[in-house]
């Protein structure tokens, strides 16, 4: 499981993979916030994700809040959003976290 | 950061493991319990939650196929308490299989132990499944699972179930996964989930490990209240849980809260993991887990205390100074305390290795074709930890043999007026300073006649010799010793009560027999409460001083140099008439200054009879904390320990036995019977 940051031209990539959950959910916190002082365009990618859990969802969700107080963009990218739709789905979540 | 998450990830798998024992064990007596009373739906019940308590963290924590695996067993004991399966023996002996299957999953990748058994595991699975009449596989517990999968049980009719599931603070901390939850759910029916997302914080104040999410759930589901609630048992103390009925046919009956439903319907509540466990003593308002290892290093500490209060309580005597001195004694006094109660915390009660024989008397009995009840008493008795730990060999030996050789077949004891079924008794109290444990038999007793004729045969006694009963049953745990007329799978080959004499003289203990033909046998243990203290006398041999063991001698017998000279190079000693022989520990420890003009014999009493060891001196009887030589120093076998006196200096703790051995082997090491002084497994010394 990695968390990783690219900053780098008018956005800045977040980089998920392996099982993302509450192991590795202080590091995603404070990815998060660097990456949203930038000031510039967020994007997590989902690429390589093989599990997530609910603390994972918390922090992308009060990301997208925190973006949208500070009037930046802020998006995930993967190709395909599994499993991140399942676990939206089994929750109740899907349509709360903006594609 | 990466790898502290690793570290911590395999930390959680490890502390699964050992809470996972702990319920295997406790599913392991209900299962024999249920085998007796096949009725009892309490009983299944605890089967019921101990096994769902395994699937749930088992899924929880990485090891999916255990908790697939566990799964069809579940459903299986759920069909039972819902009375559309019996408990049947078939279905006990499987689930006693399965649980030996599960502890072998558990090993799996600890400490570099390889994959469990897997055609054991799909044929276990395969007949469990038709037991239960699960024709078609049921969905193991699995992330990418649908919701709304198949649901264990078809009761006909279908309810609306209202729930409302909140998750407390430390919910996520304690390893609980609410998707997982929520999967579960979603498999005993229809569920339609609203979550509310409005408690998440900001992302500056959010706490990672934290779930603010809050749901609201339908389910449509013939499960049963407490099939819902069973969902949840693992959690129930680390969220606000409701479950109500929703539709107006049961309307009728009470909301009630999580907690209420608890206190009324769970007869043996099992706590959510963390560890604790219902007992039966009254005083279990809290209790924390501690390992081995960081109490034995406590309790070390503790000891150094003790001995450098010793020291300043000496100190505190040749000082005129009354205040020292009253520190001094409020130390003594607070350093005695500290160190009663730091023994206290190594006492356990012997339960959990008696219990644990059930399973094999059970086993063996079915292997036997024998009938043979086991019962226990004293199981609350307490011992040392690390006494307690060296119990299990000599005491699976005594039961094993007692099946194998004591108990007769059930036509044999009918023939004899006896009930076909056998009893086995595992009894523990406290006797004084030591405990006295038992294993008792109603079985054929001990053939005497025969025991002495082996005896004859192999040597170790003459033709004529006249033993009586006591010495005639210590011939049986002479290495190689067997009566049996066949070796068997169970025993037979004169190993198990070598084993037996052994592992209880590294307990410094001691073994008594006594048998009636065909009334039965009972063979039993005295051990000392505690390996970490010793009583015993500290003497000198030239400048250094040693300790000898309380429990081995039997009084001190002035010897004078006359005395020495006239025995004419023999060491004999008259005490009351009897020519008892003697050990010069001088000699021995080749000490070469003068002896001092009256020695001190110091009558020992060991497994080759009444022997003396001669020391310089007597100083008086001494109570203190063993510390072990090290690995340094496991060779040297007849020190089994050292301790530091009040003044600093470091005592040698002597074993009686083994000097003797060793003196008679370096004498005539050619004697029949006495093979050698074979090595012990280290020396009796303190826990590490």
């Amino acid at each position: 499981m990695s968390v990783a940051i690219n900053q780098g031209g008018e956005s800045t990539m977040i980089q998920l993979s392996g099982d993302i959950g509450i192991a590795i959910a202080g590091d995603l916190k404070a990815t998060l916030l660097d990456a949203l002082k930038s000031g510039r365009e967020v994007r997590v990618s989902l690429d390589g994700v093989t599990a997530l859990d609910v603390t994972a969802f918390q922090l992308l969700w009060s990301a997208q809040r925190e973006a949208v107080k500070k009037g930046l963009k802020f998006a995930l990218t993967p190709e395909s959003r599994e499993p991140f739709k399942s676990l939206l789905q089994c929750m109740g979540l899907d349509g709360s976290l903006a594609r | 950061m990466i790898q502290t998450a690793s570290n911590n990830a395999e930390q959680f798998k490890q502390s699964f493991r050992e809470e996972a024992r702990e319920i295997l064990a406790d599913l392991e007596s209900a299962l024999l319990e249920l085998n007796e009373n096949r009725g009892d739906q309490e009983l299944v019940g605890r089967v019921f939650r101990g096994l769902h308590t395994i699937k749930g963290s088992g899924a929880m924590f990485g090891f999916e196929q255990l908790a697939a695996f566990t799964h069809d067993l579940e459903t299986a004991y759920d069909l039972v308490r819902n009375g559309r399966l019996e408990t049947s023996s078939d279905l006990i002996d499987l689930t006693l299989s399965a649980l030996d299957q599960i502890r072998a999953m558990l090993r799996e990748g600890e400490n570099g132990a390889p994959p469990a058994e897997a055609t054991e595991f799909q044929h276990i699975l395969d007949r469990v499944r038709k037991l239960a009449g699960l024709v078609a596989p049921v969905a193991p517990a699995d992330s990418n699972a649908d919701l709304g999968g198949t649901h264990p049980t078809s009761v006909e009719g279908l309810e609306n179930w209202r729930i409302h599931f909140a998750p407390g603070p430390d919910l996520m901390r304690c390893g609980a996964n609410p998707a997982l939850l929520l999967r579960e759910l979603g498999q005993l029916g229809s569920l339609s989930v609203t979550a509310d997302v409005d408690a998440i914080p900001p992302l500056p104040c959010l706490d990672p490990e934290r779930c603010y999410i809050a749901w609201d759930l339908e389910l449509k589901t013939g499960a049963s209240r407490n099939a819902i609630r069973d969902v949840f048992i693992f959690v129930e103390d680390c969220c606000d849980l409701k479950i109500e009925p929703a539709n107006g046919l049961v309307a009728a009956l009470p909301v009630v809260t999580d907690h209420e439903e608890t206190a009324k319907t769970l007869v043996d509540p099992r706590s959510p993991r963390g560890g604790r466990r219902e007992h039966d003593s009254p005083d279990t308002a809290s209790s924390i887990r501690v390992a081995a290892a960081k109490l034995d290093r406590f309790v070390n500490l503790v000891g150094e205390l003790v001995t450098v209060q010793a020291r300043l309580s000496e100190l505190a005597a040749t000082h005129d100074d009354a205040e020292v001195r009253a520190v001094a004694e409020e130390v003594e006094r607070l350093a005695s305390a500290l160190r009663d109660n730091s023994m206290d915390m190594r006492m356990m009660p012997i339960r959990g290795t008696f219990e644990k024989f059930r399973r094999l008397v059970h086993d063996l009995a079915r292997s036997l074709g024998k009938q043979v009840e086991l019962s226990i008493e004293g199981a609350e008795t307490e011992l040392d930890k690390s006494v307690i730990d060296q119990l299990n060999d000599p005491l699976m030996h005594l039961i094993r043999n007692s099946m194998d050789h004591g108990i007769g077949s059930p036509e044999e004891r009918v023939a004899r007026g006896k009930p076909a079924q056998a009893s086995i008794r595992l009894a523990a109290r406290h006797a004084g300073a030591s405990v006295l444990i038992s294993v008792s038999d109603d079985g054929r007793g001990i053939d005497s006649e025969a025991v002495r004729a082996k005896a004859i045969e192999k040597g170790l006694i003459g033709p004529d010799a006249a033993l009586t009963e006591a010495e005639t049953y210590a011939l049986l745990f002479q290495p190689g010793f067997s009566t049996a007329k066949e070796v068997t799978d169970i025993s037979g080959r004169g190993v198990g009560m070598d084993v037996v004499r052994r592992n209880i003289d590294n307990l410094r203990g001691s073994i008594e027999v006594t048998s009636k033909d065909f009334v039965g046998t009972t063979v039993t243990l005295r051990l000392p409460l505690t390996l970490a203290i010793i009583d015993g006398l500290l003497v000198t041999i030239g400048e250094a001083f040693y300790v000898l063991p309380l429990s081995n001698t039997l009084e001190c017998i002035e010897l004078s140099r006359d005395e020495i000279d006239s025995a004419n190079g023999k060491h004999l000693i008259n005490v009351r008439g009897e020519a008892v022989p003697y050990i010069r520990l001088r000699e021995r420890f080749e000490v070469h200054n003068a002896p001092p003009p009256f020695e001190q014999v110091m009558l020992v009493d060991t497994e080759e009879g009444r022997y003396g060891l001669v020391v310089d001196s007597v100083l008086g009887n001494c109570q203190t904390m063993i510390k072990s030589l090290g690995r340094a120093y496991r060779h040297v076998q007849t020190i089994s320990g050292a301790t530091i006196l009040g003044n600093g200096t470091v005592a040698l703790i002597l074993d009686p036995q083994r000097l003797v051995e060793e003196s008679i082997f370096a004498a005539r090491p050619q004697v029949r019977g006495h093979p050698g002084v074979p090595e012990r497994n280290g020396a009796a010394g303190a826990p590490a």
